[in-house]
This record gives C-alpha cells, sequence and structure tokens, in this order.
C-alpha cells in the first residue's frame, strides 16, 4: 500500500468516527465542533479526488462560515448548551434500524452497478489550455457555467435578506420609527393610531 | 488517482456518511442537531459528485461544479434556517422541533 492510499483509508475511518460523534456527543457545542472537523475531512478528500478549487470553498464556506453560524446559534439559544436536557428522542434505535437498513441498501445498489458502462461526459473546453484544477473551475465558471453562477448568486443575496428579515428582534420595531413605542403612550396603546 | 482505491469506496464512504446524517436528523431533539446532520447528507452528496467526477470522468468538469452550486445553495439554507431557529427561541424560548407546533390546530 502506497502512502497515499493508506491516507485516504484514516482520513475516511477519522471522518466516519467525527460525523458519529457528530450526531450522538451530549452537547451540542461539542457536536458543532466535531462537525467542523468532518468538514475539514471532506475537504481532504476532495484533495485526494483532484478538486482543488471545491477542497478550498469546502473549507471557506463550511468551516469559515457554516460553522460560525451554528455556533452563533448554539451561544444565542441558552438553552442548548445544557448538558441536563436530553439532546435526543425516544427513536435512536429504530432510527439506527433504519438508517443501517438505508445503508445496505445503497451499498447493495451501488457495488452491484457497472459504473464502467456510463457514456462519459463530454470533455469541458476550460480544461484545455488550462494548467490545473483551480484554473479550470474559474475559467469555467465564466464561461460555460456563467448564468447558473450569476442566479446561484441571486439566490444567496435573497436567502440573507430573507434570514435578516426572520432573525429581526420584532417585525413591529421597522414601524416605530413612524409611531411612537407602546409603553411611551399613556394607557393601553389603542390599536397603533398615532396620539396627537 | 489513488492506486487500490476505486469509485466504489468513495460511493460507499459517502453512503456511510449520508446514513450517519439521517440519524442525527432523524433522533436529535433540538433545531440546530438537525440542521448539522442536514449538513451531513449534503456533504455526503457533494463528496458523490466530485467523486464520480475525479475517477469516472477526468476529462468534464460538471461534478465540482454541480457540488461548488450545492456548497452554495447548503449556504443559504443554513443561513435560512438558523434565523429560523433564533426566531423561533424567541418566540417560544425553545428550539425543540418536538415542541414547535405553533401552527397545529
Amino acid at each position: 500500500m502506497s502512502f497515499i492510499t493508506i491516507l485516504f483509508y484514516a482520513v475516511s475511518a477519522l471522518m466516519i468516527f467525527t460525523a458519529v460523534r457528530t450526531v450522538t456527543a451530549v452537547h451540542v457545542f461539542r457536536s458543532a465542533l466535531y462537525l467542523a472537523a468532518t468538514l475539514s475531512l471532506v475537504a481532504v478528500q476532495y484533495l485526494l479526488l483532484g478538486a482543488e478549487f471545491v477542497a478550498v470553498v469546502q473549507l471557506l464556506v463550511y468551516v469559515g462560515a457554516v460553522i460560525v453560524l451554528i455556533i452563533f446559534a448554539v451561544m444565542l439559544t441558552a438553552q442548548l448548551g445544557d448538558e441536563r436536557i436530553s439532546q435526543t428522542n425516544r427513536l435512536a434505535l429504530p432510527a439506527a434500524l433504519g438508517c443501517g437498513a438505508v445503508f445496505y441498501l445503497m451499498g447493495w445498489a451501488l457495488t452491484a452497478t457497472d459504473w464502467s458502462k456510463i457514456t462519459p461526459a463530454p470533455a469541458d473546453p476550460a480544461l484545455q489550455g488550462a494548467s490545473g484544477n483551480l484554473q479550470a473551475v474559474g475559467l469555467s465558471l465564466l464561461s460555460t457555467y456563467v448564468y447558473p453562477f450569476e442566479i446561484v448568486g441571486l439566490i444567496l443575496f435573497t436567502a440573507l435578506v430573507g434570514a435578516v428579515l426572520i432573525a429581526r428582534k420584532d417585525l413591529e420595531a421597522s414601524a416605530s420609527t413612524l409611531r411612537p413605542r407602546p409603553e411611551a403612550l399613556e394607557g393601553p396603546p389603542k390599536g397603533g393610531e398615532v396620539p396627537q | 488517482m489513488i492506486p487500490g482505491v476505486t469509485l466504489d469506496h468513495y460511493l460507499l464512504l459517502s453512503s456511510a456518511l449520508f446514513s450517519i446524517g439521517l440519524f442525527g436528523v432523524l433522533t436529535r431533539r433540538n433545531a440546530v442537531g438537525v440542521l448539522m446532520g442536514l449538513e451531513l447528507m449534503l456533504n455526503a452528496v457533494n463528496l458523490n459528485l466530485v467523486a464520480f467526477n475525479g475517477l469516472l470522468h477526468r476529462s468534464a468538469l460538471g461534478g465540482q461544479m454541480l457540488s461548488l452550486f450545492t456548497i452554495t445553495i447548503a449556504a443559504a439554507e443554513a443561513t435560512v434556517g438558523l434565523a429560523l431557529v433564533v426566531s423561533l427561541f424567541r418566540a417560544r424560548r425553545s428550539v425543540r422541533v418536538d415542541e414547535a407546533d405553533l401552527l397545529k390546530g
């Protein structure tokens, strides 16, 4: 066995271990850290597969941004850090059996399939003349896949605006610049009228 | 190319990751844990796509492109999902998915 083969098996074993700890850890914060480890190991697998661009994006977006968001949510919701509250429901045994069945079925189906019979995809024009994966993916993003690239940017922008709108403290606060706060009124507020 | 490692190894690895993520989604009680299981499942799919690209069709880039777009959409999904978690916590002082029954008649 060469070094890179041993590396593949070591990374895979570590990945399965951290993934199992992600879904079974008692403390949610620890679970988030195990998730960060799993996502970094997936990036290592991308490197082994020769997809450097995807590996870098994986590290930037997942380990850099999504994990920070998850830890933010854990810190904002105080109840999550409490170890005395059970973090799992009573479905652990049926869920484990079901997931084992799903894994068995998928493993059987994909080892029984002869993947070499698939007709090969057309060669990407960006791969000609590009020196390495990073340049090829970068060129392809702005030539062959430019429309999906722009649309995905629009989707991301829309999602960010929606997230800000959902997570805002209260939707009434935006109108408070136009009308006085309820506690400033004398007596109970009457249907949002502006008092003179 | 890794000597001794075929496409089946990667597909089995990613289906194991998918099953573990599914287990997390089914058993976690808080919404953040469910989201973490979901991220694991999405990563399993991405690993699948990149493995098909890298081991079956080396002259194409479709698998890597699709996984890049999936990563972007997953980031958007995580943003909106966690905003919903924070909003749910403000409304109910709880992020348990089994206690979020505001829409139940």
